[in-house]
């Protein structure tokens, strides 16, 4: 019966990847961006802003791409971010 | 219950690395201190022999993700339900510096209604950017609610170092003065970064060497059974770890560190 499922459910799901983009929420310094911004002034670039950034890019199955965007949201909420310092978001395409 | 009876079990995973010292600094005041690998607590099922949990200092999974995330999510999902009942039954927790990212991550801290899973603080990078490794002076701002400070009289500066990269005490934007008034009127709030007069960094470096918000550098739970800090008690348990060991009389053994050992201890005996 388990091999039946399993069976089952390979054959619904399909592939997708997802792209979860997490930086800090405005209103926190971000001391790595500032050092940044201010290193590539030194260097003689006219840079306003430097915003940083941390991308995971995450191959998992799902059955729709709603569901696959589900996953995303709660793998983000439960790991990738942590909603007192960052802001998130997540573009899920088919592989 | 006698201090030879207590059972502490300092849980270590891969990237821990004060282990060995916090064991020592318990070991020295005659209580039982293990060094168990997360691992070994999951197959023999038996967190609940302990009378007090630690998480020491380190790099716990490496750091990655956000520091401390890792353990703290792998700690859920494989002991969870004796974690529950570990805290139910309000035995003691401690965190140091990882262990203190740790206990946010988790949700333990500040932990103002229940266990949030997604934690109401965090422990962010240094403010100025970059690893510090000194000595810092801290301020006992409890009024006797946390079990690890409260032998310890209240605006006591204590003298402890610190050593992380990511030890910025925040609470969200949106509601940071709020989260501190909680704080401070569920007697949460236990230690502060201060000068060696005990005068408040407010925020200035190197006097709050991370950029803390409130220069907030430990912070307990309501019942004051769960403590975390970022500096490090177990580096300034004995004279000759001090800077100045060299150079000044020491007319005591120990740092002080010890009276946060010291302390639980004492609580411990008193609570079974």
């Amino acid at each position: 019966m388990k091999v039946f499922k399993s069976f089952i459910l390979s054959f619904n799901s399909m592939k997708y990847v997802a792209k979860i983009d997490v930086s800090l929420k405005s209103g926190h310094s971000n001391p790595e961006s500032e050092t940044t911004a201010h290193l590539l002034k030194e260097l003689g670039y006219q840079v306003e802003k430097v915003d940083t950034s941390k991308v995971y890019t995450i191959a998992l199955n799902a059955s729709s791409l709603a569901e696959a965007e589900a996953t995303a949201e709660e793998m983000s909420k439960r790991l990738l971010a942590n909603p007192t310092k960052d802001i998130y978001t997540i573009n899920v395409v088919e592989q | 219950m006698k201090t030879e009876e207590i059972k502490v079990c300092v849980l270590r995973v891969g990237g821990t690395n004060c282990d060995f010292e916090t064991a020592r600094a318990f070991q020295e005041l005659g209580v039982q201190a293990e060094i168990k690998h997360i691992n070994e607590l999951v197959k023999h099922g038996n967190l609940l022999s302990y009378n007090m949990l630690v998480f020491p200092g380190g790099f716990s999974f490496g750091d990655y993700v956000r520091s401390g995330v890792i353990f703290a999510r792998s700690l859920n999902a494989k002991l969870g339900k004796q974690m529950k009942q570990f805290i139910d039954e309000n035995r003691p927790i401690l965190g140091i510096c990882n262990g203190f990212q740790i206990l946010i991550e988790y949700g333990l801290l500040p932990e103002f209604e229940d266990i949030d899973p997604y934690s109401q603080a965090v422990l962010t990078t240094n403010n100025p950017q970059g690893f510090k490794c000194k000595w810092v002076y801290l301020k006992n701002e409890n009024k006797g609610n946390c079990l690890f400070t409260n032998k310890i009289p209240q605006n006591k500066i204590l003298k402890i170092p610190i050593a992380h990269g990511e030890g910025r005490f925040l609470f969200p934007v949106e509601k940071e003065k709020q989260l501190l008034e909680k704080l401070v009127d569920n007697d949460m709030l236990v230690f502060r970064y201060c000068d060696e007069n005990g005068t408040p960094a407010n925020g200035n470096y190197p006097i709050n060497p991370n950029g803390a918000y409130h220069d907030i550098a430990g912070i307990c739970n309501k019942e004051g059974t769960i403590f975390g800090l970022m500096p490090h008690p177990e580096r300034a348990m004995y004279w000759w770890q001090e800077p100045d060991w060299t150079s000044k009389i020491h007319t005591n053994p120990y740092g002080d560190g010890k009276l946060l050992f010291e302390n639980i201890i004492i609580n411990i005996r008193n609570m079974q």
